[in-house]
């Protein structure tokens, strides 16, 4: 969700922004989107069938909580004293971010190889790209 | 009779079943033996994991997108044409 903050770039673009999670949406709220203003569609994919179609794949244990740069991210989490959500149904589960221009054709596609996310400019920079 | 107790829930979307199998051992029994008699009989090949997913590609039309949102209205991909559309699948979100 690191667009969030990038509005006024979005409406530049033209584009929407969409976002899928796999979790029970009531801990959703409580947690991810706990004091967080979401002016886009946030999407329950409980049986995950979206992530299957669009190929989004779960990593390994060690590939997720082996990488330092996992454990790198929570303290830094922990020292700017944000308060750690809880985790959810399944830790293993990657995500991933896709831009499609107009008619619906992939123009962008990064699936998460293990706590990794594109920079909001790459995505920025795919939109603007896509939108003609 | 097979008892699983309860299973993962990853295991059970591994399978291709709805998540919510793994909590419920009747139905998770009856979606095993119902695995079991149809690789006994050889209608399916016995691949439980299958092939790992590969990503949607470049260039190609999206895959459908039309589920329900997190504040029980409906949203279909489809309907977005006309401008570019960034979709971010999350992961843990709790």
């Amino acid at each position: 969700m690191k667009v969030l903050g990038y509005e006024r770039q979005l409406d530049e673009a033209g584009a929407s922004v969409v976002f899928v999670t796999f979790d029970d949406p009531e801990p959703v709220r409580r947690g991810l989107l706990a004091g967080l203003e979401v002016p886009y569609p946030v999407l329950v994919d409980r049986e995950r069938v979206a992530y299957r179609a669009w190929g989004l794949r779960r990593s390994s244990v060690a590939g997720i909580w082996l990488d330092p740069r996992v454990w790198w991210r929570y303290a830094s989490l922990v020292i700017r004293g944000e308060r750690l959500r809880t985790l959810g149904s399944d830790t293993l589960q990657l995500g991933g971010d896709f831009v499609l221009d107009g008619d619906g054709i992939v123009v962008y596609a990064r699936p998460q190889r293990r706590d990794d996310r594109p920079p909001v400019g790459e995505l920025l920079r795919a939109l603007r790209s896509a939108s003609g | 009779m097979l008892n699983t107790g309860s299973l993962d829930e990853a295991v059970a979307v591994a399978y291709g079943w709805p998540s919510s199998a793994a909590h419920d051992p009747q139905e998770s029994n009856r979606l095993l033996l119902e695995l079991n008699r149809a690789i006994a009989a050889g209608e399916i090949d016995y691949r439980p994991f299958g092939t790992l997913p590969t990503v949607v590609p470049v260039g190609t039309l999206a895959p459908a997108l039309d589920l329900p949102t997190i504040d029980g209205g409906r949203f279909d991909l489809r309907k977005e044409r006309g401008h570019p559309v960034l979709v971010s699948f999350l992961r843990h979100a709790g």
